[in-house]
Formats: structure tokens, C-alpha cells, sequence
């Protein structure tokens, strides 16, 4: 088994109008990807489609060898947190149980052993004090920390990111890209949505240049050029690069 | 205490308020707990067409000559579901227009053929606002199944309704059946409607549903909490408003709802962390009003 995610000549459409046309790549374990592309490029789309979760009208996914429905424990999604109702009746140590829920049988419910583990997770991303707080109680980054601990619980190969790092404060933001880069040297898969363009060098080993089609894929240093990344942002956008680096002009 | 002393008199002597009062109970527990989830899915609204939706079915059941109306009664509030379903998914109407139109859609072809049978026994005061004292041992045994058959439904299913309820993405992730879960869901609506129709009636189930458990949702950050107080505050308003009903001779569902509406007033103003009477003292005392 040598590659982590396989997708073949993936399309999605909503409603008849296409949001991802024939989309191919291979990703090998571990990696730490970032998917890029302006608001629309159908980032979500595409982990939701890599899961399952939208149908698509053509093209093949495998995970680990295996097709999706085979291998759904050991993949975990970290969703947008702008899709979560934070008034919910649930506590900070609930929500990193659930992590556990793919592994247990359909009438078990976690016990002991489930919550040692959300607490390590919730250790790992610095979150253990606020165990007993509602969801809500929290700040943005602090959510998102919440979030990633319940993956980290869920123990899985592969791991989807749903723009973790929007809106976030900076410690936060430090914390999770700490553990994601230690997740990937345990030989992790990570795919990260993004649109900063600004950290993307920094960040991650691998690109994916995304706009309704796949723009570019592959190592950073040969994706993050200004040709591509303009092209993905349909000439919106200039890259400055000197001998420190590049530096990013969106316009 | 007069009052209270000729109330336990009179329960103690007359079958129809033994029966009154079970069924109040009952249906303050299984709204109550259905409610939560209702709520927390932002599906009010779903619940109030669905309420509605079954009238048609109660009345065919009725025509059918069928004594147990749920058959019906599920039948047309599954179907409306699964209409209002159709409608948004296959036009540019929102999901709250289609309810409107399906709610009272329904509700008039039920109250048509409701008029269209004048001179038998369908009492359709009877249908849309309960008639509690005529509760049958037959009508009981039938609430007490549904409700125990979705007190273990939720026992059994918690982690997956949590799981679906708060983060439905993941729960699709995970590979739960998260269409099926909300189906299911309607199908509950339906039978809580058939088992809530002698005790409160079709117009004011909603309350039932919703009052309790928004009331309990004030008061706890945790689910399985908010099932058991919503539950208590269900079985609460049934009992008092009995009671209320009873002493008084005003109309029971309408009792009820007044008494669960009360709780909820008390809850929204003085509830602990969420009250808004509470949190208006806190400013003033910290001087920042």
C-alpha cells in the first residue's frame, strides 16, 4: 500500500452546474497537504466528496487501498467550525468522546477507556483545564483546538482539515500546526483546506492548486509559482518573490 | 389545600381523571424528549406540519371505520415529510415556504373531509384540542407503548442522535445513515401527534414539544440533562394543568400549554447562566448596566 488517498478522474455537480471536473491525484502517507483555491474552488467539495459524502458523478476514491466505506474509522474530519451550532448542550470532554463513536459497535456506548482517551487528546492540544466547559464557552481557536483533539482521539491514517486555521488566534494557530507536523512524522496523512496564501510555504510538504479543476499538485516548491497560483485565482492575484521568499498580493 | 384534597377525591373515585392524568404524563415525557431533539435540529416548524399533517390520516382512519388511527396518521405525516422534502430539493423554494404550503395543505384536506362526514362521530373539536376526559384504557395502553418503544429507541441510538444532532457532517463522515435518522425522526413526530391527540390535540402538540425542551435547554449545557428536565417539565405541565382544568373547568391541552408556557417564562427570566432577569442584576451589581 503506497498511496494514502487515490482519486480518479473525479466530478462533482450541484444542480447542473459543475463544481469539480475531473479531478486525479495520488497522495502518499506521510504528508502534510495543503488544498488551496479561491472561495467557490470547491475545496470542501472535494474532501466531501473524497468521503463520501457528496455523490459524484464519475470517477473512483480509494483510501488506503481500500474504497471509502471500508476504511470510514480510520479517517478522520476535522469540520468547518462555522457548521457547528456552539449553543449545543454538549461539553467540551463530550465532544472529544465522539472521536471514539467509529470504533465502538453500533449499541456500545464509551466508557472508561474512551474518556482516558479524549482527556490525552484534550492534553495534547492543551485544552485538559476546560474539560467541563460547554462548547460555546470557548474561544474560536480554542474550538478548533476542541475539534482536532476529537480526530486525534479518533486514531485515524488520514486526516481532513475544513479550514482550520480561519480565524484563530495566533497560539492557537501554533499549537495545531505543531501537532499536525507531529502527526505526519507518526506517517499521517493530513489534508488541510486553506486560502492564506501568505503561510502556505511554511505549512505544508505538498499542494494542491484547486479551482473547480486541479490547477496544480505536488510538491510545494514546484506548485507555489506565481503562473499556477494566478491561475487558481483567476489572474486575481500577484506573487512577488525576492531572495527571502515569496510574498503575496491579492488584488 | 381544599382544592388540592377534593382534586385527590375525585381522582381517587372517577376513572376518566386516573386516565386523564396517565396520559398527561405520558405524553409530557414522550414530547418532552422528542422535543429535545426537535429543538436542537432547528426543526420546530417541521414539527408543527407535521402535527398537522396527520389530521388527514385520523379522519380516513375514522371513514375506514379502523378504532386505532395511527396507521393513518402515520401514513400522511411521513408523506407530508417526505413532500416537504421533494419540494425543496427539486425547486427554488426554501424549506419553510414548502412547510407552510404542506401544513395547511394537509390540514385543509383533512378539516374538508372532516365537514364532508357531518352527522357522525368525528368530533373535530375533539381532533384539534384533545378531549382528555375521554381518554380509554385502550388509548393508554397505546401511548404507554410508543413511549416506551421511544424511551428505548434514544437509550439504545444516543451516541448516533448526539453524533447526527450536533455535527451531522461527521456523523455522514463516519458513514452514519443520517437521512434514514431524520426519516425515522418524522415517523416519531407522527406517533407522538396520534399519542399527544386526546391529551393536548393536533393544534397544540407543538407546545409540548417544544415548550418543555426549550425550557430545559435554558437550564443545562447537556444533553442527556435537557432530555430528563425537558421530560419532567412535560410531565409537570400535564399534572397542573389537569389539575388546573379540572378545578376550574377550563379547557386541559390549553391548561397544559399554559402551565409549560409558564416554566418557560421563569426559565427565560431567571434561569441561572442564561435568564435574562439574572444577567440584568449581574450588570447592575457590577456596575457596568
Amino acid at each position: 500500500m503506497n498511496s494514502a488517498v487515490q482519486v480518479k478522474n473525479l466530478s462533482v455537480s450541484y444542480y447542473g452546474h459543475t463544481a469539480l471536473e475531473d479531478i486525479s491525484f495520488e497522495a502518499s502517507p506521510k504528508q502534510l497537504i495543503g488544498i488551496i483555491g479561491p472561495n467557490g474552488a470547491g475545496k470542501s467539495t472535494l474532501i466531501k466528496a473524497i468521503m463520501g459524502m457528496v455523490s459524484k458523478n464519475d470517477g473512483e476514491v480509494t483510501a488506503l487501498g481500500q474504497s471509502i466505506s471500508k476504511v470510514r474509522k480510520r479517517i478522520a474530519y476535522v469540520p468547518q467550525r462555522s457548521m457547528i451550532d456552539f449553543d449545543f448542550p454538549v461539553l467540551v470532554e463530550d465532544v472529544v468522546v465522539m472521536g471514539s463513536y467509529p470504533h465502538l459497535k453500533w449499541w456500545k456506548r464509551p466508557g472508561k477507556k474512551e474518556r482516558e482517551i479524549a482527556l490525552d487528546c484534550l492534553r495534547q492540544v492543551g485544552m485538559l483545564e476546560y474539560r467541563k466547559r460547554q462548547i460555546g464557552e470557548l474561544s474560536g481557536g480554542q474550538q478548533q483546538r476542541v475539534f482536532l483533539a476529537r480526530a486525534l482521539a479518533q486514531d485515524g491514517d488520514v486526516f481532513f482539515l475544513d479550514e482550520p486555521f480561519a480565524g484563530i488566534d495566533v497560539s492557537s494557530e501554533n499549537i495545531i500546526i505543531d501537532l499536525l507536523r507531529k502527526l505526519r512524522d507518526e506517517g499521517k496523512t493530513i489534508f488541510v483546506v486553506h486560502h492564506d496564501l501568505s503561510k502556505v510555504e511554511e505549512y505544508f510538504d505538498s499542494l494542491m492548486l484547486l479551482n473547480k479543476k486541479l490547477i496544480g499538485y505536488g510538491d510545494k516548491a514546484k506548485v507555489f509559482q506565481p503562473d499556477l497560483v494566478s491561475e487558481a485565482y483567476n489572474g486575481n492575484i500577484a506573487m512577488l518573490s525576492d531572495e527571502g521568499g515569496k510574498m503575496v498580493v491579492t488584488g | 389545600m381544599e382544592e388540592i384534597r377534593f382534586f385527590f377525591d375525585a381522582v381517587s373515585t372517577y376513572p376518566f381523571l386516573q386516565h386523564a392524568l396517565i396520559a398527561g404524563a405520558l405524553v409530557g415525557i414522550l414530547c418532552g424528549v422528542v422535543g429535545c431533539f426537535i429543538i436542537l435540529r432547528g426543526m420546530a416548524l417541521m414539527g408543527e406540519a407535521i402535527s398537522h399533517a396527520v389530521l388527514p390520516g385520523v379522519v380516513i382512519s375514522y371513514m375506514l371505520g379502523s378504532s386505532s388511527f395511527f396507521i393513518g396518521a402515520v401514513a400522511t405525516g411521513a408523506l407530508s415529510a417526505l413532500g416537504i422534502g421533494y419540494i425543496s430539493q427539486n425547486s427554488k423554494i426554501k424549506d419553510d415556504s414548502a412547510i407552510g404550503i404542506l401544513l395547511t395543505a394537509t390540514f385543509a384536506i383533512g378539516i374538508v373531509m372532516v365537514t364532508s362526514l357531518s352527522g357522525t362521530s368525528v368530533d373535530i373539536w375533539h381532533i384539534l384540542f384533545g378531549n382528555v376526559l375521554a381518554v380509554s384504557r385502550t388509548d393508554l395502553w397505546v401511548t404507554l407503548g410508543i413511549t416506551i418503544a421511544v424511551l428505548l429507541a434514544i437509550i439504545l441510538f444516543y451516541k448516533q442522535l448526539l453524533l447526527s444532532t450536533f455535527d451531522p457532517t461527521m456523523a455522514k463522515a463516519i458513514g452514519l445513515p443520517t437521512k434514514v435518522i431524520h426519516y425515522i425522526l418524522m415517523i416519531v413526530l407522527s406517533l407522538v401527534t396520534v399519542a399527544s391527540l386526546n391529551t393536548v390535540g393536533i393544534i397544540l402538540v407543538v407546545a409540548m414539544l417544544i415548550t418543555p425542551g426549550a425550557t430545559a435547554y435554558l437550564l443545562t449545557e447537556r444533553l442527556h440533562i435537557m432530555l430528563v428536565l425537558s421530560a419532567f417539565f412535560g410531565v409537570v405541565s400535564a399534572v397542573t394543568g389537569v389539575y388546573l382544568s379540572y378545578i376550574y373547568d377550563v379547557a386541559t391541552g390549553a391548561s397544559i400549554v399554559v402551565v409549560a408556557s409558564i416554566l418557560f417564562t421563569l426559565a427565560f427570566f431567571f434561569s441561572p447562566k442564561q435568564g435574562v432577569a439574572i444577567r440584568w442584576c449581574r450588570r447592575l451589581s457590577t456596575g457596568k448596566a
